[in-house]
């Protein structure tokens, strides 16, 4: 495991290092590199976070920046039809990662024809409309991804699996077309990594042991509807015999978690020339136990989320991005006035080079879901604010 | 109190006076007697003396008339006879010069009548007769020895001549042949020898009443000569009365009525132009004398007047036809009597007076100076009975009786006094050392006095919390709890040992009570009868005795508990021994490849269900206290935290936990783990009690456990103070009679298959492992705290299972395997040999010392069963520590029954390992010992 130090930070150097050289380095002779049609592509954000009324993803009441993101990737295409790609990343989400580079994808493409292709190796999700572009920081103009469907702090759960996918794209004639995928696979976690420490704080233990899953499949339909800009995505995945085990430093208490999950979206998006109206359903089943044998304790564990938003994006200028959006989240579809939160958020995302952007976002929240106590032993105000700041320079 | 009159005072004054007022009557009613009677008798005696002295005095007045009579007939015979004899011896008294009339000497004599001298008779015949007269006057004079007063001789109606000292100057004034002033039929006496008496009449030169005896003569030659005397009635009266003359009333009347004369206090009776009747007098006596006095009564008669009730004698003169009246008034006849019975009376008094007087004086001196002396005596005695005052002993009456006895009395007082004294002195140290005991004594003591507190003592004061208005004049059923624990009504109980009591039957039993202030407590009491005359008294002693009924129950409870934790120490041993064959057998399935998806999840289900079943049995071997605990210092709110992190990812959403954590320092030596179950457990049974959501509060802060608090423990504490961990819920409460019940092991109120009845067990296990204790409050329908206390630990905290993180994975090496248990040893070897270990097993521990020195140098870690037959495992390490100092050993138990973690410590046993044990634990402990080995090596 690396820690954060200087090793990370190396790590991400060499990483960024071989990305810029590669491409640019070797254009008069027929490289290697060239003849892999070797890609490099990357980016590095940096960030300043402040939250007003509840310390949000770790402590942020006063302000941090230990938020930035960096990834790198290279893509080869050796032969046609096949392309071969990887891509490092790392963050430091407040508290969550803390920079552990991670292998995000790496894959070996076989793109047969439109309607049908295969992926293989670790491969990126395709859950809702932007989890494949959840490491695109530039694809969007708000800062964060909605947390309502998309966690933040569960990055390396929804990011990736280890398996195989099968996508294509169907042309249903005056339907418009089908874009689809089918996968299956399981992935291993790394307890450094931000899921991990979100799994710590879910009260089965503050040390998680290991998470495993058994299996994991989804897939997702994708409808290009014959209105020009109008999609509609049906996605989901299924989590089989998800375990984590853990145990309370204090005590040594243990705990055993097993649970299957299902992850279902629905998800609408229109385009038109200068706004973006994205609007997205998810709703999270879970089923299974913790098994506490030392409290001779057995917690069922049934989990009902959901969680929706809708945000408009507004191409101002060629510069200019503005973003406002509308979230709501439930713990418990059943009770929705348990446990949520509703969220207005606007963005602005300022492109003074079409590689380097910045942007301001800035959430009003209602509700409590999202926050952890054990981040606000004071308590949790009911109404809070998120005010982001972030730079981003890709290549 | 007032002081009584002497007469009512004392034995003279009670006793004489009333004697003597006894016999003052007596006498006096004897004087009075006496009195009337003598009254009578000298009444009678008067009346006769007066009736005779009546008679007397009519005798002296006839024969005063008689003798006048006799007088003035003599004389009318010798003046005859001298006038006859002309012979005379006359004198002739010359006037004297001045020519008044001489007197005659009288030197004692009677005078003479004057004869008129110097007068030239007219008539010698006359002369002669004056001188006649004049001589039988002298001689009359000389003759009788009383001469007849104021005799007159006249001669044919002329007055020759008159003796008599009255009439002396009237005699002198007269001269011969001065008509005689006599009534008319005596001046003009035609009849010789005529003899009478005149009525009165009143002489003008005297006013007086006079009344003559006249008698006639004719003497030849001469005419007629008169002879008569002439007498004043009131000096005949006067003659008559006698010396009763100034005291009593008499009056002389006439046959006409008329008073003559009167004497006594009555006034001289005046003329007033004519003859008074007596009438007519003054004196009424006198005017009824003539009414009272009928013409019958002869004369010295007693006639008794009834209107002044006096007596008036009758005296009849019957020549001149008088009647003489005396009054006598009652004084006057009574007198006598009076003066006589006065003198009885006198004489009685006086006798009486000195019989009194005497009789004072004898019992004074004889019967009250003694009495009085022995009264002083008595309180000379009453003072100080050692006294011995002098008496009367020696004399032999009453009072020598009364003295002996009395001082025999007052010795026997003395001593009785003595003894009493003693007594009261014995009496008085047993009350003081009563009253000392019931003030003293540590139960309350209350009388009853007609179903009234009468008297408590201070600690029934304090018991009853009745500093303020105290307990006297309270009803006990006031102290009664109407409650009782069994549900009985206690006015009724109460009642019932009352009625009992009250029938001399003494009761004991329990009963709930009531303090002032409105809380209760449990007591014995006492209920007995006083039996006082006249007085209805009941005794009772009270007994606070809820902390010894606690702490029986605790005693009762933690016997019953320990019972039951032996009991279920045996068996969750066995039952861990067979779950270790089980869950070892099930993760030897799961690790081979044969095994596909399905089978992995049925055997993941049976894994599953292994660790519920090892989580009970370590519920059980917690509450039997055997199981394993490790002691170290813990960060309690660390635990207390992370159990709330848990709890509120498991419990409902409408549960809110709450943590209120003030306790400093919050360190506790125990075992993390243990804490954390409790804790756990204690909020999924809040849980429970709130299937509608509701409010967890956890809470911990010191507090100071005194005696006092015993009762609320379920496990006795010492004093001092503890770190006091609180967990409460709003739920439903906990009934009172199942309150007792919920420590106890598979004593469960939810539904069959809902819970298995050991949380509370477990809780209650793990509290008294760690020398703690736990309370329980609970308030149907507002919920229920339980209350955990444990000892504070004042070191830092040590407790961290970071070193439950996995190492990394070393080499295999050459494990010894020790356990009596073939199925133990057989799914061991299997687990070991899936991790890699190569495997050795040895049936006991001889069988392991053996093999232990053949193949000390290939083993790198020993697993050792601690139970065993023949030699524990202890001691096997003991013994195979002899061949290799430092072999690290791991002891697997069920549950350690007599070795604490510090001696398996210092035992030198590097870890322990609980049956059953997953793989994964198994792996991760063995790779521990085995690296450490290697480190020492």
């Amino acid at each position: 495991m690396l820690k954060r130090s200087w090793q990370k930070k190396g790590l991400f150097t060499a990483v960024m290092t071989t990305v810029v050289t590669v491409p640019h380095g070797a254009a008069e002779e027929t490289s290697w590199a060239e003849a892999l049609r070797l890609e490099a592509h990357g980016f590095a954000s940096f960030g300043y976070l402040q939250t007003e009324g509840n310390n949000w993803l770790g402590q942020t009441e006063n302000g941090t920046s230990e938020f930035w993101e960096a990834a790198a990737n290279v893509i080869a295409r050796p032969w046609d039809h096949v392309r071969i790609g990887a891509q490092i990343f790392a963050r430091d989400l407040v508290k969550y990662d803390n920079g552990q580079p991670s292998l995000d994808w790496a894959y070996i493409d076989y793109r047969a024809t439109d309607a049908i292709g295969v992926q293989v190796g670790r491969f990126k999700l395709p859950l809702g409309l932007y989890n494949e572009a959840l490491d695109i920081d530039s694809a969007r103009a708000s800062i964060f991804l909605p947390p309502s469907v998309y966690s933040l702090r569960s990055r390396d759960l929804y990011i990736s699996t280890d398996g195989a996918k099968a996508y294509g794209l169907l042309d249903i004639g005056g339907g418009g077309s089908l874009e689809y995928a089918a996968y299956g696979g399981k992935k291993e976690f790394s307890m450094d990594a931000g899921f991990a420490t979100y799994v710590s704080e879910l009260g089965v233990g503050d040390h998680v042991d290991d998470i495993v899953m058994d299996w994991q499949a989804g897939g997702f339909l994708h409808w290009h509807t014959p209105l020009d800009g109008l999609g509609l995505r049906l996605s989901g995945t299924y989590i089989d015999d998800f375990t984590a085990d853990a145990f309370f430093t204090s005590s040594g208490l243990a705990s055993y978690t097993r649970a299957d999950y299902i992850f279902a979206f629905v998800s609408a998006i229109y385009e038109m020339s200068e706004v973006t109206i994205a609007a997205e359903y998810l709703r999270l089943r879970g089923r299974g136990e913790t098994n506490v044998p030392g409290a001779s304790l057995v917690i069922p564990l049934i989990d009902n989320y959901e969680g929706t938003y809708i945000n408009t994006t507004w191409h101002a200028a060629s510069w200019l991005d503005c973003f406002v959006g509308v979230e709501g989240a439930w713990v418990d579809a059943s009770d929705r006035d348990g446990t949520r939160a509703y969220t207005w958020v606007a963005a602005v995302n300022l492109m003074p080079l079409s590689n380097w952007s910045l942007k301001v976002e800035f959430r009003d929240v209602y509700g409590e879901l999202g926050i952890n106590k054990g981040d606000n032993p004071g308590g949790i105000e009911n109404h809070w604010q998120v005010l982001a700041l972030k730079t981003t320079v890709d290549f | 109190m007032p002081v009584p009159p002497f007469w009512q005072s004392g034995l003279l004054g009670q006793s004489l006076v009333p004697l003597m007022g006894g016999t003052i009557m007596v006498i006096g009613l004897a004087i009075v007697g006496s009195y009337w009677m003598t009254t009578q008798g000298s009444r009678d005696d008067q009346l006769s003396g007066l009736a005779q002295r009546a008679e007397e005095r009519a005798l002296r007045e006839q024969a005063i008339i008689n003798r006048v009579e006799r007088q003035v007939r003599q004389c009318a015979a010798v003046l005859e006879r001298r006038l006859l004899a002309k012979t005379t011896t006359s004198k002739v008294i010359p006037l004297q010069e001045d020519g008044t009339r001489r007197q005659l000497p009288l030197d004692g004599a009677p005078p003479l009548a004057a004869i008129v001298t110097g007068i030239a008779a007219r008539d010698q015949r006359q002369v002669d007769a004056a001188t006649c007269a004049r001589d039988l006057l002298d001689e009359l004079g000389n003759t009788f020895a009383e001469y007849p007063a104021n005799m007159t001789i006249a001669v044919s109606g002329k007055w020759m001549a008159t003796w008599g000292p009255e009439q002396v100057d009237l005699v002198a004034a007269m001269l011969p042949g001065d008509p005689v002033l006599l009534p008319a039929e005596q001046a003009n006496l035609t009849q010789a020898d005529q003899f009478m008496w005149s009525d009165a009449f009143i002489e003008p030169a005297s006013d007086r009443w006079l009344i003559s005896a006249s008698i006639a003569r004719d003497v030849p030659g001469i005419g007629r000569i008169s002879i008569s005397q002439l007498l004043p009635i009131h000096e005949i009266m006067q003659r008559s009365v006698g010396d009763e003359a100034g005291v009593t009333k008499t009056v002389v009347f006439d046959k006409l009525g008329h008073a003559l004369a009167a004497t006594g206090e009555l006034k001289a009776i005046q003329l007033a132009g004519g003859k008074l009747k007596v009438s007519q007098l003054d004196d009424s006596v006198l005017r009824r004398a003539q009414v009272i006095i009928p013409v019958s009564h002869e004369s010295g008669s007693i006639i008794h007047d009834p209107v002044s009730h006096g007596w008036l004698s009758v005296s009849r003169v019957p020549g001149p036809g008088w009647t003489m009246a005396t009054y006598y008034s009652r004084d006057d006849i009574d007198a006598a009597a009076r003066s006589t019975a006065a003198w009885i009376f006198g004489v009685g008094i006086f006798v009486l007076g000195a019989q009194g007087i005497l009789l004072i004086v004898v019992l004074r001196q004889r019967v009250s100076l003694p009495l009085l002396r022995l009264t002083n005596a008595t309180s000379l005695v009453a003072a100080d009975p050692k006294q011995t005052p002098t008496l009367y002993e020696h004399r032999h009456d009453e009072i020598g009786d009364l003295s002996r006895h009395f001082i025999t009395m007052a010795k026997t007082v003395a001593e009785r006094e003595a003894e009493l004294r003693q007594s009261n002195a014995t009496l008085r140290e047993r009350e003081e050392l009563s009253r000392a005991l019931i003030d003293s004594a540590a139960d309350a003591v209350i009388v009853i006095s007609d179903g009234i507190i009468t008297e408590a003592n201070p600690r029934a004061v304090d018991l009853f919390g009745a500093h303020e208005q105290g307990l006297t004049g309270l009803v006990p059923a006031a102290l009664v709890n109407a409650g009782q624990m069994n549900g009985e009504d206690g006015m009724k109980l109460w009642g019932e040992y009352i009625t009992a009591a009250n029938e001399g039957k003494t009761q004991h039993f329990p009963l709930m009570m009531c303090r002032r202030q409105g809380d209760h407590f449990d007591a014995e009491v006492g209920l007995a009868r006083v039996h006082l005359p006249g007085a209805n008294r009941l005794l009772a002693v009270i007994r606070d005795v809820t902390t010894r009924n606690v702490m029986e129950r605790q005693l009762r409870q933690g016997q019953k508990l320990e019972s039951l934790g032996q009991l279920a120490g045996g068996v969750a041993h066995d039952f861990n021994n067979m779950l270790a064959g089980i869950m070892g057998a099930t993760e030897l399935l799961s690790h081979d490849p044969a095994a596909h998806v399905d089978m992995q999840r049925h055997l993941r289900s049976i894994l599953t269900t292994c660790d519920r079943a090892a989580g009970l049995t370590r519920k059980l071997l917690t509450f039997a206290r055997k199981g394993q605990s490790q002691r170290q210092q813990v960060d309690l709110h660390q635990v207390v935290r992370d159990s709330a992190t848990m709890l509120g990812h498991s419990i409902d959403k409408r549960i809110d936990i709450r943590l209120s954590l003030n306790a400093a320092p919050c360190t506790v030596t125990g075992d993390a783990a243990q804490l954390q179950n409790a804790i756990i457990n204690l909020a999924l049974n809040a849980r429970d009690a709130m299937p509608n959501g509701g409010q967890i509060t956890i809470k911990t802060r010191l507090t100071d456990i005194e005696v006092e608090d015993a009762p609320r423990l379920v496990v006795p504490l010492k004093s001092g103070t503890y770190l006091e961990l609180s967990i409460c819920d709003t739920g439903s409460g906990i009934p009172i009679d199942v309150q007792p019940h919920v420590f106890e092991p598979f004593y469960t109120t939810k539904a069959v298959g809902k819970g298995t009845g050991l949380g509370l067990a477990a809780v209650y296990g793990m509290i008294v492992d760690h020398r703690g204790s736990i309370a329980l409050e609970s308030t149907l329908g507002k919920g229920t705290t339980f209350f955990l206390y444990l000892p504070l630990s004042r070191e830092g905290v040590t407790s961290s299972f970071i070193d439950k993180v996995v190492p990394p994975r070393p080499d295999r090496g050459v494990v010894l395997i020790v356990d009596d248990e073939e199925m133990v040893r057989s799914v061991g070897r299997q687990l070991l040999e899936v991790l890699g270990y190569e495997v050795i097993e040895a049936a006991d521990g001889n069988a392991a010392v053996e093999i232990f020195s053949r193949h000390h140098d290939r083993i790198e870690v020993v697993l050792l069963d601690m139970e065993m037959p023949g030699m524990r495992g202890v001691d096997c390490l003991r013994a195979l520590r002899t061949r290799r100092e430092n072999i690290p050993a791991i002891l697997c138990s069920g549950y350690a029954r007599d070795v604490s973690q510090e001696q398996l410590k210092n035992e030198g046993f590097y870890a322990q390992l609980c049956k059953p044990y997953r793989l994964a634990d198994l792996e991760r402990v063995l790779d521990a010992a085995v690296m450490s080995s290697r480190k020492e090596r």
